[in-house]
């Protein structure tokens, strides 16, 4: 099964009109905490995201995810982590709050991530390039 | 009967014209009672147990019984808060008890600045409000294009 | 009746309501004020600190667009709202509020409210547009900025305010009463924000006891500004759209975090996740049903279609998300304290917004990983902040409002000198904490904009007014001490009504005719036309209301402001000829949408001399349209759902 992310080349951000584009050619999209692969995972329907899937990092051994816990804990009184996420629509990441280390793993999708480029040329493979005025 | 007063422990706020509980509650249901000297619930089906009757009491005389009309006997929640978290204790019916801390604040109490610290200083005219567009975290307020 | 004495207060921006609207006009307004020489007050029915909405707390900031971060763009939020509303949003005010939202949220952090983030400063999101916070100081940090930035000379605690004070047209003041000493007050100003809250109580509440307390919006917010905007003259909007929330039962409790974060789902008697059995219900809802989310009304109506045909109860499968999430945590001692951390998490999500909900489940021994919760449908109310959208019509911003949604200064309504903020503004939804205080800050500098552009001059308010107003605020006192002794109960007399009861014959009448619970939320014509013969009865009982104290005068008051909140939604939703949100109320007369003719807002006026309501049908202009993207006309198709593909 492959997944593409509609709108992901084409979704203008606030500040410019060009293009977001991630590229799969070459290296897959990795965590830039651990470098592992970053899994795909589908989303609740109520959460308001309209695509229907993002990117994640599960490797239960990654520093961000297991510095996570303290920090949690110590700043905010909650027992969570959090896993390195990717937005493929926007190419931005934020943390995936998780409550255990199987917390969502029943919703990664088995499944290669395929997002259409917007513009081949100078894309570099694996990295998020935002292209025209960026801010 | 949601927010009731323990007369063993309510002192009237000590004789202040008014009283702590009566001075917060956002839907003016506390009163005192100037024969007895302790304070009340006037209308407690009004009471939307918001708990800030309870939180403010100086003497920890409020506390909460459940809407009898739905709520089965015997529970309790009853908060310790202080300046910078506030821990609850949660009684069951069945006599456990479950114990949490939260944090509630980051800043010291009565100090928080308006601008936040933002240096966004803008005309009357326009979009742009104050402490913007510094606060937004952009370098100019969004318009259409 | 004991002598009241009269205060009048001249002003600059009169700041009605101590909310987050109001906070935030109060922190927008100090600044201008001060760099104008103008004078800002603001005047809360209760005490700042734990006024409002916010007053126990939130779990949750449930919008962030999140712009700093390229997370999300400002159509996207737009797009979003104009879904869930199934059309009937302005999308310029939407766009304003969504511009402006961010930078509260960073002020609220810098004024110390934990909002979770990573180590990195990055925040912890609910949802796409929530955030997770500890939110039980939320209101008093908020508060705390605007008392410092006001100054607490400038703020009137404990004093109602019962109307406006009008001048050839123009709002120049409020008048109202004082709940601590017998005092009426009349503030006189050269602008007005109203930002006074939506309406609860207008229904009757689905407990009949001390429960009535428990509704799900504070019993508090009784329709101060929609009775405020009404008398003035103002146009109204969205009166029909009221909001349903679907919560844990009777205690009300959150249910995003078990749906969000939880990842929950929610079945019926038999087991059937209604989000399922029923989707084929949403092709009758199109193109609104297509989107994604599903509009909140209809995944209401799914599971009301569900309980109306006796497959209730439904309940939140919270011991199933729990097992999954706590599964494979290790030996059975793992996983026992990974169960306890995870219903941690659940009893803060109650304890900082919903306190009721977690005395409840104590009461009933519930441990949420070993059982279920029933979830059901509340009765209505008005909450232009939230998912409602009822308000007063104001003007959209100059750069982005199409001619006809603007006429000089944001959020100021048709009434010159009148603005107005959160619930008090209407068709600009899903702005809720947030947005309501971002909203705040927009029409304060509009405020100030206003006077020193125009040159506003101070009111005059002769002494013949001010003692008609005062005689009016003290009508229900005078009332009670005439008559009291006719009788030896004071509750029962024939020649007053006391507010208390005064409130059930309202809730009692809008339940039975204008679909409230016990009607299933279903009306018609019949029956909306009964619900107003029997409201002008009420109308002329209201001047025989009679209060024993200033707290009971309160209340009289309260529900003459419920009273025209539920006028006015009697007419709108008598007016619109079609059913659009069919888990908020369904016309049975008129089962279907009707793009074709009700792709409109339904505008109202009430003009107080006259007692006449004035309705209207005003076109939605959609902002966001591109090329090649259906072009929804006024009456017409449709905008596109969601994102074109």
């Amino acid at each position: 099964m492959v997944l593409s992310a509609p709108g992901a080349s084409t979704r203008p951000g606030p500040f410019f009109s060009g293009e977001v584009s991630v590229s799969t050619n070459g290296p897959v999209l990795t965590c830039p905490h651990c470098g592992q692969t970053l899994t795909p995972f589908s989303l609740p329907e109520a959460g308001g995201w309209d695509t229907p899937f993002q990117l994640a990092c599960f490797n239960d051994e990654c520093s961000y995810y297991v510095r996570g816990w303290t920090w949690m804990e110590e700043k905010f009184g909650a027992k969570s982590s959090y896993r390195h996420r990717l937005d493929p629509a926007t190419g931005t990441a934020s943390p995936l709050p998780v409550w255990s280390p199987t917390a969502i793993r029943n919703f990664i999708l088995e499944a290669d991530v395929d997002v259409t480029p917007a513009n081949d040329a100078d894309v570099i493979p694996g990295e998020i390039r935002q292209k025209g005025n960026s801010k | 009967m949601p927010s009731f007063v323990n007369p063993e422990k309510c002192d009237g706020c000590k004789a202040l014209d008014k009283t702590a509980c009566q001075y917060i509650c956002p839907n003016d249901l506390m009163v005192l009672n100037k024969e007895t000297m302790k304070a009340f619930n006037q209308e407690p089906e009004m009471c939307w147990e918001c708990y800030n009757c309870v939180k403010i009491c100086p003497t920890q005389a409020v506390d909460v019984r459940g809407y009898a009309d739905f709520v089965p006997m015997g529970a309790s929640v009853v908060p310790m808060r202080s300046t910078d978290s506030i821990m609850w204790t949660v009684k069951f019916r069945n006599g456990t008890i479950k114990r949490f801390k939260f944090p509630i604040r980051s800043t010291p109490e009565g100090q928080a600045k308006p601008d936040g610290g933002f240096k966004g200083v803008p005309p009357l005219a326009g979009t742009v409000l104050y402490t913007e567009p510094d606060s937004l975290g952009l370098p100019a307020v969004w318009t259409k294009a | 009746m004991a002598e009241f004495k009269t205060v009048q207060v001249d002003t600059d921006v009169l700041i009605l309501g101590g909310g987050m609207a109001a906070c935030g006009a109060a922190v927008e307004a100090a600044h201008w004020a001060k760099e104008h020489g103008l004078k800002v007050t603001l005047v809360d029915k209760a005490a700042v600190d734990r006024s409002g909405a916010v007053a126990m707390g939130l779990s949750a900031i449930n919008q962030y667009v999140g712009l700093r971060d390229g997370q999300n763009t400002i159509k996207d939020y737009v797009d979003y709202v104009r879904n869930d509303l199934m059309g009937v949003t302005r999308e310029d005010l939407v766009a304003n509020i969504a511009r402006h939202v961010d930078s509260s949220v960073h002020l609220f952090e810098k004024w110390g409210l934990p909002i979770w983030k990573d180590e990195k400063g990055a925040y912890v999101h609910e949802g796409r547009w929530q955030l997770m916070i500890n939110g039980e100081s939320y209101k008093v940090v908020v508060a705390e900025a605007a008392k410092n930035a006001i100054g607490k000379e400038n703020i009137y605690e404990r004093v109602f305010i019962v109307g406006p004070i009008m001048e050839n047209g123009r709002c120049v003041g409020a008048y109202g009463f004082s709940l601590r000493e017998n005092t009426v007050y009349i503030f006189k100003a050269k602008a007005v924000i109203t930002a006074m809250g939506g309406a609860v109580h207008v229904f009757k509440p689905r407990s009949s006891g001390e429960g009535q307390g428990r509704a799900w919006y504070p019993p508090w917010n009784a329709g101060a500004s929609a009775y405020f905007t009404l008398r003035a003259g103002a146009e109204m909007t969205c009166q029909e759209v009221r909001f349903i929330p679907v919560r844990f039962k009777d205690a009300y409790g959150p249910v995003g975090a078990w749906f969000l974060l939880f990842k929950s789902r929610a079945t019926n008697a038999l087991g059937e996740n209604y989000m399922e059995t029923r989707k084929g219900e949403l092709e009758n809802w199109k193109p609104y049903g297509h989107c994604k989310p599903v509009p909140a009304n209809l995944r209401n109506y799914l599971g009301m279609l569900d309980v109306m045909e006796g497959k209730g109860p439904i309940s939140m499968r919270t011991e199933e998300a729990i097992q999954k999430i706590a599964a494979g945590a290790g030996d059975e001692k793992a996983a026992k304290k990974k169960l306890r951390e995870l219903e941690s998490e659940a009893w803060e999500d109650f304890l900082d917004m919903t306190i009721s909900q977690a005395i409840l489940w104590a009461a009933t021994n519930v441990s949420p990983e070993e059982q279920s919760s029933e979830i059901a449908a509340a009765e209505p109310y008005f909450i232009g902040s939230h998912s409602g959208a009822s308000g007063a019509w104001v003007s959209g911003p100059e750069d982005l409002a199409p001619k006809e949604y603007f006429w000089g200064y944001e959020n100021m309504s048709t009434v010159p000198g009148l603005f107005c903020a959160g619930d008090a503004s209407g068709a600009s939804s899903h702005k809720f904490s947030s947005g309501s205080h971002a909203e705040g800050r927009i029409a304060a500098k509009a405020a100030v904009r206003y006077i020193v552009n125009e040159k506003v001059a101070a009111p005059k308010v002769d002494a013949a007014e001010i003692e008609r107003m005062k005689t009016e605020i003290l009508q229900p006192i005078k009332t009670f001490e005439q008559f009291k002794g006719a009788t030896t109960q004071t509750d029962v007399n024939p020649n007053y009504i006391r507010p208390k009861m005064f409130q059930s014959r309202l809730q009692k009448l809008m339940d039975e005719y204008a679909g409230g619970v016990t009607s299933q939320f279903t009306t018609s014509e019949a029956l909306l036309k009964r619900g107003l013969v029997l409201l002008k009865f009420l109308k002329e009982d209201s001047a025989k209301l009679g209060a024993s104290d200033l707290h009971e005068l309160m209340r009289a008051w309260e529900n003459v402001h419920r009273m025209y909140q539920a006028e006015a939604h009697v007419r709108a939703v008598l007016f619109r000829e079609e059913t659009r949100w069919p888990g908020y109320y369904f016309r049975s007369d008129k089962p279907r949408m009707d793009e074709q003719n009700w792709h409109v807002f339904v505008n109202l006026k009430y003009d107080a001399k006259t007692s006449e309501w004035e309705m209207t049908k005003k076109p939605i202009v959609h902002m966001f349209t591109k090329p090649g993207e259906p072009v929804p006309a006024g009456a017409g198709a449709p905008a596109l759902a969601g994102r074109a593909s």
